[in-house]
């Protein structure tokens, strides 16, 4: 079953390049980062006193660019085939869509 | 090989030489996407319905807040659960590059992680039904309970897959190695998308 | 694995025989047929209780059934019709044709291929055992708006029964879609380019994708049910601080797609008659594929449509009109497609082109009615009256079941060698046109005139007795014609003249080999280089359609028990689930015995695939 990358090309068992070092890293970025998450909340009713809105938008924000890095590196989007990303993404992109719905549609006050 | 029968479409086709395993794989978990995304935004939708519905607990919006939110328990399951995942792709490594010893380490490490995060998972629900709130007596629990219950299946099943994937890995060693390892990859790619959920679930549910 | 390739090429080992060929088989064709077959007898027991539905309709104050009777027997009916009639007729030609019309010897995962039927039979059993063992069938209705599915209102086990029924038909309709979207991504024949695909392949691509993303939503909700009717939660019950809107949101943002679920498939094969026997290459495919990819994709932004009578509120109504609306453009594009495909044509009047043509023209119908209903105003005048009963019947029974019937006309030669009686067809044909109408268009009028839908019965004095005959005269002409249908059927399968391989002249890969397709449908590997392979190799040249390579040597998986025994043990661990609240006694040990077998199951399953790596 050597298909990881491409089934035409000879079945290697060599043993492929290791990657563990940047896979460290990225944990402690996405360490750092739900470090800071977590940080965000109590910083902001302490010190901070920003708006609800915009603290909830850093949150999502963060959330967003960790959920990448973990499919873009863990998951090994990044690099492997289109066809895999695309049959991933897209229906993210529709459930965000959806729960705009369905959130507008559970808060009439908001229109 | 089976999938040495499967032929060559054209050179440029985005389909030419995708593991056929894989290609399912990330069909399914696009269909996860979908379910829990129905899963939290019932929770987004039923929040605000915080009103207890039969008199057992004297917890009031605040209260709720207060529970549900973010505490250290909380964190340290976060915490967990994105060492699992390195853990797994640490093992992926190892079976990669053909190192049986650390494929098989990191592999129990990311079990136990596994079991760490259910065992704390539900000393948080007990403590949660200790509060007075169940998933009978408030929609916020009710849904609470929902979505991270269905999340803890879900990291069960993937432990009952990697716990398969040790065993068949000891029993015949070399099955996993350089040349054949999507049954890994497979294993792992379920593992980091119930980690990705969790990474959404700590964010909207607990911290917002 | 490094096994020697040569070792893959031998026959099955064990070939089995008899019954056990049928339940150990893992081909496509073998798991079409029987999804069709089973499907059609779903299709028939959902008429018998759509006749005694008429039955009790067809005068005022009739009471063949009693009310509650009646709440159970029409939510089967729409039940059955919905999930285990057409979805899995859809399903079974999909199975079949999507290898043959891309030129492949399998689906890409056999056994779950074979899992997905074992789950459809093991569903509609569960949902059927209601009747038994659950004190009572199901009686909320197929759409189950809470709080009619609350303990209170639904008294019997039924509704348990639908959700565990729906859950197994559930994970059924998941792993086909996912084998289909695989097999369609990556097993297409060399030269197969997407835009060359048949509009059947592109269309079940479609609805595939449709089920993968629409089905999590329902799973979401039936499960809140279950545990709103079992465990004692509150998630419908408005009372306790629950929303019964939930569940119409959840259930619709599946149900809409559901009815493009139902159509698309249908769009498809009409798509691929009407070339056929127009004698003519279909008019802008490009536009009839992409039409379908733009419909499925426009049916995820219209679900609230059916929740105009919710008072969403004048903005979230504007929305969900207008984008339902929007649905009907690329809808009409493919109907004027159609038409222009017809355009001077050489028309061949045989039994799959006048079920094409009659799909057309009632769907027309139903398309028009639709467009009516998806402007708000209206809509509110008619929600829940008969004229919503008469548009869904035109384009459920009128679309998806006259063109899944030309289908079966259609297809019936490759898939048994044999003809179907053309004259017993033409006969078939006409009558259910006859009854189709006489049954559903009078109740366009009914509606108007205010009857509602989903009652037992009404007063003599409202002026709907005549119509109410009529649909039921008509219902009974449906009855016949269906009668027909299996007559020709049974005759045809025993005396059908010889089918040969291509007795259509038709265009795509299926009627390039035997009729029936060998174990391993092709004997040679087809390049292809047109949309239109076996046309463009007979009237434009040899090679100009597709080119042979003899170098091929098909592989086949060998029949399994894994996904039956694996299948079983869901079935058993429905039961548990059922008595897990009332009776854990009984409950646990059942699950617990369940999840044996379906250890048992895959355990076999995981070791087929280390010797044979084909989910």
């Amino acid at each position: 079953m050597a298909h990881g990358h491409d089934e035409h090309a000879p079945i290697e068992h060599e043993a492929h390049h290791s990657h563990a070092k940047l896979y460290v890293i990225i944990f402690f970025i996405l360490l750092v980062m739900t470090g800071i998450e977590i940080a965000i909340p109590i910083v902001n009713e302490t010190v901070l006193h920003m708006a609800k809105q915009l603290e909830v938008a850093l949150l999502l924000a963060l959330m967003t660019i960790k959920g990448a890095i973990v499919m873009m590196f863990y998951m090994h989007l990044k690099g492997d085939r289109r066809m895999f990303g695309t049959l991933f993404v897209f229906p993210i992109v529709c459930v965000l869509l959806m729960m705009l719905g369905f959130f507008a549609l559970f808060q009439p006050e908001l229109w | 090989m089976a999938q040495a029968v499967v032929r060559d479409i054209d050179k440029n086709d985005p389909g030419r030489g995708l593991d056929l395993r894989k290609l399912g794989m990330w069909t399914f978990l696009g269909s996860e996407v979908f379910f829990f995304g129905a899963l939290v935004v019932t929770h987004l939708s039923m929040r605000g319905v915080v009103a207890p519905s039969s008199s057992k607990t004297n917890l009031n919006v605040e209260g709720v807040r207060e529970l549900f939110g973010y505490n250290v328990l909380t964190s340290i399951l976060a915490f967990i659960l994105l060492t699992s995942s390195l853990t797994m792709v640490l093992a992926l490594d190892g079976v990669k590059t053909n190192n049986q010893k650390r494929f098989r380490f990191w592999l129990g490490a990311t079990i136990a992680c596994g079991l760490i995060f259910l065992g704390g998972q539900v000393y948080e629900f007990y403590h949660i039904v200790h509060e007075g709130v169940t998933i009978k007596n408030m929609m916020f629990g009710s849904t609470f309970f929902f979505v991270t219950g269905f999340h803890g299946t879900h990291v069960a099943v993937g432990i009952v897959w990697l716990t398969s994937l040790l065993v068949s890995a000891i029993r015949h060693p070399e099955r996993y190695n350089a040349g054949n390892y999507m049954a890994v990859e497979l294993g792992g790619l379920y593992w980091h998308f119930v980690d990705l959920v969790w990474v959404l679930i700590f964010t909207v549910i607990y911290l917002i | 694995m490094a096994t020697d390739v040569s070792t893959l090429h031998h026959a099955p080992a064990k070939q089995r025989r008899g019954w056990l060929e049928w339940i150990t088989t893992v081909d496509h064709k073998k798991i079409g047929i029987m999804y069709a077959v089973t499907a059609f007898l779903f299709f028939v027991i959902g008429g018998l209780e759509a006749l005694l539905i008429r039955l009790q309709l067809g005068s005022s104050q009739n009471a063949i059934l009693t009310p509650e009777a009646y709440n159970q027997v029409f939510t089967m009916h729409g039940t059955t019709m919905v999930f285990m009639a057409i979805m899995p007729v859809n399903a079974g030609f999909m199975n079949y044709f999507v290898p043959l019309m891309i030129g492949a010897g399998d689906m890409a995962y056999p056994r779950m291929n074979a899992m997905s039927y074992w789950l459809l039979l093991f569903g509609g059993i569960v949902m059927y055992s209601s009747f038994v063992f659950g004190g009572g069938a199901p009686d909320a209705g197929w759409f189950a708006y809470a709080p009619l599915t609350s303990t209170t209102y639904s008294v019997t086990r039924g509704m348990d029964y639908w959700v565990l029924g729906l859950q197994l038909l559930g994970v059924s309709s998941l792993a086909g879609s996912v084998n289909i979207i695989v097999t369609i991504i990556r097993l297409r024949a060399p030269g197969m380019r997407f835009n060359r695909m048949p509009l059947f392949v592109w269309m079940s691509f479609v609805t595939s994708f449709l089920l993968i993303f629409a089905l999590p939503s329902i799973t979401v909700g039936i499960t809140l049910l279950f545990f709103d009717r079992n465990f004692g939660t509150n998630f419908f019950l408005p009372a306790a601080g629950g929303d019964p809107l939930l569940w119409q949101h959840l259930f619709w943002f599946f149900g809409h797609p559901e009815v493009y679920i139902m159509i698309l498939p249908a769009f498809g094969v009409v798509s691929e008659m009407l070339p056929v026997f127009s004698r003519k290459p279909i008019f802008g495919y490009e536009f009839v594929a992409y039409s379908g990819v733009a419909i499925g994709v426009l049916g995820f932004t219209v679900w609230a449509h059916h929740m105009f009578a919710t008072n969403l509120g004048v903005i979230a109504d504007t929305f969900f009109a207008a984008a339902s609306m929007l649905i009907s453009v690329p809808t009409g594009v493919k109907i004027f497609n159609w038409l222009a495909t017809l355009w001077r044509g050489e028309l061949r009047f045989k039994t799959p082109m006048l079920f094409s043509l009659g799909f057309i023209a009632m769907f027309v119908i139903g398309g028009i009615s639709g467009v009516s209903l998806a402007a708000a105003p209206f809509d509110l005048q008619v929600t829940d009256s008969y004229f919503v009963v008469a548009h869904f019947h035109y384009v459920l029974f009128g679309g998806a079941v006259f063109a899944l019937f030309g289908a079966a006309y259609y297809w019936f030669p490759k898939i048994t060698g044999k003809m179907m009686s053309e004259r017993i067809g033409k006969w078939h044909f006409w009558i259910l046109l006859l009854g189709f109408n006489l049954t559903f268009f009078p109740q366009h009028m009914l509606g108007l005139q205010g009857m509602p839908r989903r009652v037992w019965t009404y007063q003599q004095n409202q002026g709907w007795d005549f119509y109410n005959l009529l649909s039921t005269i008509g219902s009974f002409c449906i009855a016949f014609a269906t009668l027909v249908f299996i007559v020709n059927f049974i005759i045809s399968l025993r005396k059908g003249a010889p089918a040969g391989n291509d007795p259509w002249d038709a265009a795509t890969l299926e009627w390039a080999t035997t009729s029936p397709p060998p174990a391993h449908n092709f004997d040679v590997e087809y390049i292809v280089h047109s949309r239109r392979p076996l046309w463009d190799n007979k009237y434009s040249g040899e090679g100009r359609g597709m080119t042979i390579n003899y170098d091929f040597h098909p592989h086949l998986p060998p029949p399994s028990f894994a996904p039956i025994i694996f299948s079983f043990g869901l079935f058993v661990l429905a039961y548990g689930m059922l008595n897990l609240a009332s009776a854990p006694l009984i409950g646990i040990p059942i699950i617990l015995v369940a999840l044996a077998i379906a250890f048992v199951g895959m355990n076999r399953w995981v070791g087929e695939i280390a010797q044979d790596p084909v989910l």
